[in-house]
Order: C-alpha cells, then structure tokens, then sequence
C-alpha cells in the first residue's frame, strides 16, 4: 500500500486530480486552521489552500 | 509489504508536519496584515457610523469647545457629563492642572476629584469604544 507516496509524485508531477485527491484529504484541516474565533475566514482559507500547493511543489520525500 | 505501509505514513506524517508549519506561518503573517488593515480602518468606520449625530447643531452646548469635536460618540458622552465632572476632566486634559489643584478650585478632597476624574475617563472610553491604551 504506497497510496500517499504515489499519490504525492503524481501531484508533484502536475498531476490535477492527485492534487484534488490531496487537497480533499487536508480540507478538514484547512477548514480547522480557518476558523479565526469561531467564525470560518474565507480569505484565509485561499490562503491556506496556496500553502497547501505550494508545499506539494516543494515537499520532498526521502 | 508492511514495510512499504510504513514507509508511506512516515512520508503522510511528515507532509503532515510540514504542511502545519507552513500554514503556522501563513497565519502568523495573515493575523499581522489583517490586525494593520483593521487599525486603519476601525477610525473611519466609526466617524461615518457617528456623523449623524454631529450633524445636529441643536445638540451642542455653549461651550465653543464642544463643536470642535468631530468625533460624534465622543461628543454625546462628553454631554452627558455632569458639569463638574466636565469641568474636572478638562482641566486635567487640556489645561494640565494638577488634580489637587482641580480638588482646591471646587473646594472638594483631592480622593473626590480623583475618583470622579477616573470615572469620568473610563466611561469617555466605554463610550468611544476604544480599548485600554493610555
């Protein structure tokens, strides 16, 4: 079961739905981290969701 | 098989770990961007909410000074002030008298026209809404 090691090369390669599959899987997450005293910051949610990409390009797996 | 199971949590829980401490740093600089933009947009906010109310020249009082404030929240509360506790803050604020020398002038104790002067401020601050900042 290499799921999230392939998953993450597909999407490191550019691969849109690995990166959907990706962004799906931490969106509970990024929602969690939007929540700026209680109420969900919508901005800050694009915000994370561009970490979130921008970590996938650089992230390397050893 | 188990092997490459670990393999890839290990690789989830360092993306993981990543991930957290770029969206850390994401926020820590978001919070920063958003409390300035709030800052300079609180002041304006609160002069347009309150312009209604300096609008009404009726409301002012005779003292010249009252129509130079601009600020209508601020101006309403300074009218609801008793006129000795008006008189005590001024002094104190703009003429920059002492308050036992405000407490010798009314002919009161030096604890009196403290308290009422510390009164004063904080219901002047409760009422513009600003927070404890000297």
């Amino acid at each position: 079961m290499n799921d999230f090691i392939t998953l993450f090369t597909l999407a490191k390669d550019g691969d849109a739905v690995a990166v959907e599959t990706i962004l799906n899987m931490y969106r509970p997450l990024l929602y969690k981290e939007s929540m700026l005293q209680g109420i969900f910051d919508e901005d800050l949610f694009q915000e994370l969701c561009l970490v979130l990409l921008n970590c996938i390009a650089k992230f390397t797996i050893r | 098989m188990r092997d490459s199971q670990y393999k890839s949590y290990a690789a989830q829980n360092q993306f993981t770990a990543y991930l957290l401490a770029a969206i850390r740093n994401c926020k820590r600089t978001y919070l920063k961007k958003h409390a300035d933009v709030m800052l300079m947009e609180l002041p304006f906010e609160r002069y347009t909410e309150t312009s209604e109310v300096s609008d009404e020249p009726a409301l002012f009082s005779s003292l010249p000074l009252m129509q130079q404030l601009e600020n209508g929240r601020l101006l309403a509360a300074m009218q609801s002030l008793s006129k000795r506790e008006r008189y005590i803050f001024l002094s104190k604020v703009l003429d920059e008298k002492s308050l036992s020398e405000i407490a010798h002038t009314l002919g009161i104790t030096y604890g009196a026209a403290a308290m009422s002067y510390h009164r004063t401020v904080k219901r002047l601050r409760d009422a513009v809404g600003g927070e404890n900042r000297e």
